[in-house]
C-alpha cells in the first residue's frame, strides 16, 4: 500500500527529550529542499498542517512529557501556531485589577539558538545540503551551554506536542519525580491522563495507515511508570499497532546509593510492565553496565565523548534510533514496524539490544567491498547496557539481527571490474547493491544468526547541534582519514552509521543481572513505593516474571 | 537537644515555639498570596512564565497548582484547598484564608501562654456550632432555573467578568438541567467540554448535542446531513497486520500483495454489512447515515462509505460512545453482525465545521438528548483554559445545590451571623476552651474583611456596620460589593453552596489545628532519598 505508514513518537521525560532533540534536528538537516530527494519517507515521523495565518507547517508527529520548570525558553504552544501575545489590557479586567506575576529569570538564550533565530545557522545548513564543496560556517562548542534540551532545539513543534505536568517540578528536592509508582499515579490522574490520550487520539485520527509507536522514555525515575500504564493505554485502544519501547538509561551523575538503589527498581519495574505490552523493547545506554553504579561507558574507535554530559550521549542515542528506524521509514521497500518487530520477538524474547558503529568506519577513498574484506574486529559497539553481543564468540547465540547501513552510495559498492566474463573470485563480489552484500558479509562471518538488512543511502546528518564528539581523523563526510585531520574550523556534516538491533542471549545476562541486583535490595526499605501503592506481594510477582523472561533465552526451552 | 538528633545526625529540626511559628509564617505567607483573589472584586493574576507562556486567572484552585509551592506546611495547605476544590469546586481561595488566620488568631493566645492543645479543643467546640448555625440558614431551593441561575452566577462571578458569568451561568445551568432526570443524580461527565479557538469567549455556546473534534477524512464525504441516523460502533475499518502476515512467510512482493488482498476482504465485508444496513434504511427516503466509530477507518473504507454518501468518522473519543448513546439514542455496536434499526441513534442535522487544520463535527437536533455539549469559544489558549475552569466549577455549583436541595446566604452573610452566634455560645461554655471558641469566630471575619478590602471599603467600618445591621435585623446580611453597605443576599441572588460552607469550615478546622498541636518539625530519613 503505497499510503504512508505513519508513527506517533512519545517522548516520557527529560532525558528522553535530549535524545529526541537530537533525532529531530538530525532528521529535519536531512530534508533536501534542492536536489536529489532524501531516500527516507519523512512523512512517517512527521505531519504536515495548516496554521490560523493558513501558512503550511512540517511539524514533528511528537506528543512529549516533562515536568514543570523543565522547557525554559520553550513555550509550550510552540512558535509555528502563534497568536500575538497577549497584554495585560486584554484581560478582560480593570487593568488596575490585574496582577502580572513574570516568572523570575528568563534564561539567556546560547549563541546557537540565537544564530537559529536570527537565520544564520539555518541557511548555513540549507548551502551545505546541496553542494559538496566544504562550506566553512561557524563552530559552536554548546557543551557547557546546553543545561536543558531545550538549548539546542532545532525543531519547532505543533501546539499538541508538549505536555508539561505541573504535579512535579523538574530537578525539585523537595518532591523528586523518582519512583516508578508516582508515574503510575500521575497516569490515574484523570485530567492528565484524559489531556494526554486525548492527543494521541487526535493524532492518530489524522492518520490513514499508522504503523503503531515509538515510546522513548527514561526508564529509571517516574517516567517509567508512565510510560508503562500508557502502552497499557495503547495496547488496549490500538490493538494491533506496533509498540517499540526504548527505555533510555541517562548518564547516572552525582547520586547517593540510595537513589541508586531506586534508580535501578525504577528500571527493572518498567522494564517488566513494558516487555509484557510493548511488541519490542530496546533498552540504550551509553554506560557498559549500570546497575547501581555505572560501569565504563562504552567506546566507540572513532568517538571522544564525555560519558557523563547527557548533551553526548544522547546524541550517540538519537543516531542509533534514527537508523535502526529507518528499516520502515525508507520510501524504497514496504517494511512496516511489525515486520522488524513482530519476528524479534518470537519465543517471547520482547527485549532486543542494539549495537551501533558511528561513523561506520569506512576508510576514506576506499570500497564497501574491500573495507568489509579486510576488517578487524567488531563491526559495532553494544550500546544497550550489560549485552555484548559478539558475532565471532561461536559460545554466544545471536538468533536473528536486524542491521541498517546507512550513509554508503551505490557508487562506493565496489571497485570496477575490468576484465569482463571473467568469474569473480569472490562470491560477494558478484553482489550488485549495498544491501545484498552486507547480507552477504553478515552471512559468511556469522554463527547461525538470521540477519535482516537495509540500507539507506542518506547519510547520518551531524551537522550543529550534533555535538563535536569525532575524533580529528573523521572527515567532515564521515570517512576515516588514513593521515592528517579535518580541519578544526569545520563542521562535521555526515556519517555513514551502521546499527544492528539483536536478539541474543546476551540479553538473558542482562536480564539475569537486574533479577539479582534488585533481588538484593529490600523493598521495605523503600518506604516511598509502598506508600505509592506498590504492593508487596505485586512485587515480588514483577521479580518473578522478570526471571521468567529471562527463561525465554534459553535455548533449551525453544521448539 | 532533639532525640532524633541522637539517632541522625545529619536531621534537621524545629522545635516547639520555633516550630509553631515555621506553620504560622508559612500560612500567613500562602494567605497573603491568595487574599487579594477573593470576591468578585479581587484581583486577576496573569502568570507568565520563563518562555512567555501566560495564564490568566483569578481562580484559587488554578493559582494553587500553577504557583511552584516550596514550603512544607504551605504545600501542605495548598493541598487541603485543592482537595477542597475536587470535592466541591469552589471555595478554595476560602480555605487558605479561613486556615491563615485561624492560626494568626491562634497565635495570640498562645503568644499569651495557652496551651495550643486547649485552643484546639475550642476549635473543634466551634466548629460544631458553626454547622448548627449554618444548617439553620439554609434556605430551600427547587430545581428551577432562576435558583439555580443565582448560585451559578455567584460562583461565576468570582471567576471571571461579569457580563461572561452571566453567559457562563446561563450555559452551566441549562446544561445541568436538560441532562437531569428525576431523582437520578446527575452525571457530570455527560457533559461534553469542548473548546473552540475561534471569535471571543462571549460565543460561548450550549449544543443540545454532541460537539466531535474531527471530521470525515474524505473528500467526498457530504459536509452536511439531515435527518440523520446515526450508528455508534466499536468496529476496526482498517486493515491490520496479523501475525502471520508479518515476518517471513511470503516470499515475494505478489505472494505479500495476495495475503494483503485476503485480508482486506475481511475488513470490507464488514464495510458492506453497514452499507447494506444503509440501504436498507435510507434509499429511497430522504435520511441519511451517519458512522461513528472508536476504531480506524482506513482510506479504502472511508471510499467505499463516501460512496453511499455515508459519513465516516474515525477514532472517537471512549467516553463519546456513552455519550452519543445518550444523545441521540440507540446503542454503541462491537459487532456489524446483526445489525438493525433499534441499535441506531437519530439526529436531526449532522454537519462539519472546519478551522484551519481542525475539524468540528455538530451532531444536532436530537430527540432527546441526555448528553449535551458545552462549546467553548475563545480567541486564544489561556482564555480557553480559563473558561473552561470557569464552567467546571459553574457546572458543580449547579450540581451540588441539587444536591443538597438548599444554599445558603453569601456575601459574607454566614460568617457574620456565625460569629455572632459563636460569641453568644461562647459564654456558656466554662474553662480556657472558650478562647478557643473566640479565635475561632474572629477568624471567620477575615472572609467579609477581604471581601471589604478588594472592593476598596475599610474593613473596619464594614465589618460594624454588618454587625450592628445583623443584631438589629436578625436576618442574615452581606455585604454590597458596589457600595459598601448592608445587603440581604438572598434578595440579591447572592447565594453559595452549603456543602462548600460546611466543607470549608470542617476542612480548616481540623487542618488549623493539626498545624497547632506540631511541636517538632524534622527533615530526616530515607523517604526523603538523600541518604
Amino acid at each position: 500500500m503505497a499510503a504512508t505508514r505513519e508513527i506517533l513518537t512519545l517522548q516520557l521525560g527529560h532525558y528522553s527529550n535530549y535524545v529526541g532533540s537530537h533525532w529531530w534536528s538530525i532528521q529535519e538537516a536531512g530534508f533536501s529542499y534542492a536536489g536529489k530527494p532524501s531516500d527516507v519517507d519523512h512523512d512517517v515521523l512527521f505531519r504536515e498542517g495548516i496554521n490560523s495565518k493558513g501558512q503550511v507547517t512540517f511539524t514533528p508527529r511528537l506528543l512529549l512529557v516533562d515536568l514543570k520548570g523543565s522547557l525554559r525558553h520553550l513555550r509550550i504552544e510552540g512558535e509555528l501556531y502563534d497568536v500575538p501575545a497577549p497584554d495585560v489590557n486584554e484581560a478582560p479586567w480593570p487593568t488596575e485589577k490585574v496582577q502580572v506575576e513574570v516568572a523570575p529569570e528568563q534564561p539567556a538564550k546560547n549563541e546557537f539558538l540565537k544564530d537559529l533565530e536570527s537565520g544564520v545557522a539555518g541557511s548555513s545548513s540549507a548551502a551545505a545540503g546541496g553542494d559538496s564543496t566544504p562550506v566553512p560556517s561557524k563552530v559552536y562548542n554548546l557543551d557547557k551551554d546546553v543545561k536543558t534540551w531545550t538549548d539546542y532545539l532545532v525543531s519547532r513543534f505543533h501546539p499538541r506536542t508538549v505536555l508539561v505536568t505541573n504535579e512535579y517540578e523538574h530537578q525539585s528536592e523537595q518532591q523528586p519525580f523518582d519512583i516508578y509508582n508516582y508515574g503510575v499515579n500521575l497516569f490515574k490522574n484523570a485530567d492528565f491522563e484524559e489531556d494526554f490520550t486525548d492527543r494521541i487520539r487526535i493524532y492518530m485520527e489524522e492518520c490513514d495507515n499508522a504503523q503503531g509507536f515509538h515510546i522513548m522514555y527514561d526508564g529509571t525515575d517516574g517516567f517509567g511508570g508512565v510510560a508503562g500504564s500508557l502502552t497499557e493505554h495503547l495496547a488496549d485502544e490500538y490493538r494491533n499497532k506496533s509498540i517499540l519501547g526504548v527505555p533510555l538509561i541517562s548518564p547516572i551523575g552525582d547520586i547517593t546509593p540510595i537513589q541508586e538503589c531506586v534508580r535501578t527498581i525504577n528500571f527493572a519495574l518498567s522494564l517488566q510492565k513494558m516487555c509484557d505490552l510493548a511488541s519490542l523493547v530496546v533498552p540504550l545506554g551509553t554506560d557498559s553496565t549500570n546497575w547501581r553504579s555505572a560501569g565504563p561507558a562504552r567506546v566507540f574507535p572513532h568517538l571522544e565523548y564525555n560519558s557523563t554530559l547527557p548533551y553526548h550521549t544522547s546524541a550517540i542515542l538519537a543516531s542509533a534510533i534514527d537508523t535502526f528506524t529507518l528499516q520502515y521509514r525508507l520510501k524504497t521497500g514496504f517494511d512496516r514496524m511489525s515486520d522488524l518487530v513482530d519476528p524479534m520477538r518470537r519465543n517471547g524474547r520482547s527485549v532486543a539490544s542494539c549495537s551501533m558503529g558511528l561513523p561506520f568506519g569506512i576508510k576514506e577513498g576506499e570500497n564497501l567491498f574491500s573495507a568489509l574484506e579486510k576488517w578487524e574486529g567488531p563491526l559495532w559497539t553494544s550500546i544497550t547496557p550489560h549485552c555484548n553481543p559478539d558475532m565471532e564468540d561461536i559460545n554466544q547465540r545471536i538468533w536473528m539481527q536486524s542491521v541498517v547501513l546507512r550513509g554508503i552510495p551505490q557508487t562506493r559498492l565496489k571497485a570496477h571490474q575490468n576484465a569482463e566474463g571473467e568469474q569473480p573470485p569472490n562470491p560477494a563480489l558478484s553482489c550488485d547493491s549495498v544491501k545484498q552484500l552486507l547480507q552477504t558479509f553478515l552471512s559468511f562471518s556469522s554463527n547461525g544468526t538470521f540477519s535482516q538488512v537495509s540500507s539507506s543511502e542518506s547519510a547520518c546528518k551531524v551537522k550543529p547541534p550534533f555535538p563535536q564528539i569525532f575524533k580529528p581523523s573523521v572527515a567532515i563526510n564521515g570517512d576515516i582519514l588514513s593521515h592528517g585531520s579535518r580541519s578544526e574550523l569545520l563542521n562535521m556534516r555526515e556519517v555513514p552509521v551502521v546499527t544492528s538491533l539483536n536478539s541474543c542471549d546476551s540479553i538473558q545476562t542482562m536480564i539475569r543481572s537486574l533479577h539479582s541486583e534488585i533481588g538484593r535490595l529490600n523493598i521495605r526499605r523503600f518506604p516511598a513505593y509502598s506508600k505509592a501503592g506498590l504492593e508487596l506481594d505485586e512485587y515480588e510477582e514483577i521479580l518473578e516474571q522478570l526471571y521468567s523472561l529471562s527463561q525465554n533465552y534459553e535455548e533449551k526451552y525453544e521448539l | 537537644m532533639a532525640a532524633i538528633s541522637l539517632l541522625n545526625p545529619k536531621a534537621e529540626f524545629a522545635r516547639a515555639a520555633q516550630a509553631l511559628a515555621v506553620n504560622i509564617s508559612a500560612a500567613k505567607g500562602i494567605q497573603d498570596v491568595m487574599k487579594t483573589n477573593l470576591g468578585p472584586k479581587g484581583t486577576m493574576k496573569m502568570l507568565v512564565s520563563g518562555a512567555g507562556d501566560i495564564k490568566i486567572t483569578k481562580d484559587g484552585n488554578v493559582l494553587l497548582h500553577e504557583m511552584q509551592i516550596q514550603h512544607p506546611t504551605a504545600s501542605l495547605i495548598a493541598r487541603a484547598s485543592t482537595a477542597q476544590d475536587d470535592m466541591t469546586g469552589d471555595g478554595t481561595t476560602s480555605t487558605v484564608l479561613l486556615i491563615g488566620e485561624l492560626l494568626k488568631q491562634a497565635d495570640l493566645f498562645i503568644a499569651e501562654g495557652l496551651h495550643p492543645r486547649i485552643l484546639a479543643e475550642g476549635f473543634e467546640q466551634a466548629r460544631k456550632k458553626a454547622i448548627e448555625v449554618l444548617d439553620s440558614m439554609k434556605i430551600p431551593v427547587n430545581a428551577n432555573k432562576e435558583d439555580l441561575l443565582n448560585i451559578a452566577k455567584t460562583s461565576q462571578c468570582t471567576k471571571v467578568h461579569p457580563k461572561l458569568a452571566s453567559v457562563l451561568s446561563e450555559v452551566c445551568v441549562d446544561a445541568v438541567l436538560s441532562i437531569r432526570q428525576d431523582k437520578k443524580p446527575v452525571d457530570l461527565h455527560m457533559i461534553e467540554i469542548m473548546e473552540m479557538q475561534h471569535k471571543t469567549e462571549m460565543e460561548t455556546t450550549l449544543v443540545k448535542g454532541l460537539v466531535l473534534d474531527h471530521g470525515g477524512r474524505h473528500p467526498d464525504m457530504p459536509k452536511r446531513v439531515e435527518n440523520a441516523y446515526i450508528l455508534t460502533c466499536n468496529v476496526s475499518m482498517e486493515y491490520e497486520k496479523s501475525e502471520v502476515n508479518s515476518g517471513f512467510f511470503y516470499k515475494s512482493a505478489e505472494e505479500r500483495e495476495k495475503l494483503v488482498l485476503a485480508e482486506r476482504e475481511f475488513i470490507e465485508n464488514r464495510v458492506k454489512k453497514i452499507i447494506e444496513l444503509k440501504k436498507k434504511l435510507c434509499d429511497g427516503t430522504d435520511k441519511s447515515f451517519v458512522v461513528i466509530n472508536q476504531k480506524g477507518i482506513d482510506p479504502m473504507s472511508l471510499d467505499m462509505l463516501a460512496k453511499e454518501g455515508i459519513i465516516g468518522l474515525r477514532r472517537a473519543k471512549r467516553r463519546n460512545m456513552e455519550r452519543l448513546s445518550l444523545a441521540c439514542g440507540g446503542q454503541a455496536v462491537n459487532s456489524v453482525d446483526d445489525l438493525d434499526e433499534s441499535s441506531l441513534g437519530y439526529a436531526g442535522l449532522v454537519y462539519e465545521h472546519v478551522l484551519g487544520e481542525n475539524k468540528f463535527t455538530f451532531v444536532e437536533e436530537c430527540k432527546y438528548p441526555q448528553s449535551v455539549t458545552i462549546l467553548i469559544k475563545a480567541p486564544n489558549k489561556h482564555t480557553l483554559a480559563q473558561v473552561k475552569d470557569a464552567i467546571r466549577d459553574g457546572l458543580r455549583a449547579v450540581n451540588n445545590t441539587l444536591q443538597d436541595e438548599c444554599v445558603v446566604p453569601g456575601a459574607g452573610a454566614t460568617e457574620i451571623a456565625t460569629h455572632k452566634e459563636l460569641m453568644k455560645y461562647k459564654d456558656t461554655v466554662k474553662g480556657k476552651a472558650r478562647l478557643g471558641i473566640q479565635a475561632f469566630a474572629e477568624a471567620l471575619l477575615v472572609i467579609p474583611k477581604t471581601l471589604a478590602v478588594n472592593s476598596g471599603f475599610d474593613s473596619q467600618d464594614t465589618i460594624v456596620k454588618l454587625q450592628e445591621e445583623a443584631v438589629a435585623t436578625g436576618e442574615a446580611v452581606g455585604l454590597d460589593i458596589s457600595s459598601g453597605e448592608v445587603l440581604k443576599p438572598q434578595e440579591a441572588g447572592i447565594v453559595d453552596n452549603f456543602i462548600v460552607k460546611k466543607q470549608i469550615i470542617n476542612s480548616c478546622t481540623v487542618i488549623a489545628s493539626n498545624l497547632l498541636l506540631v511541636d517538632e518539625i524534622m527533615r530526616a530519613g530515607m523517604s526523603s532519598l538523600k541518604g
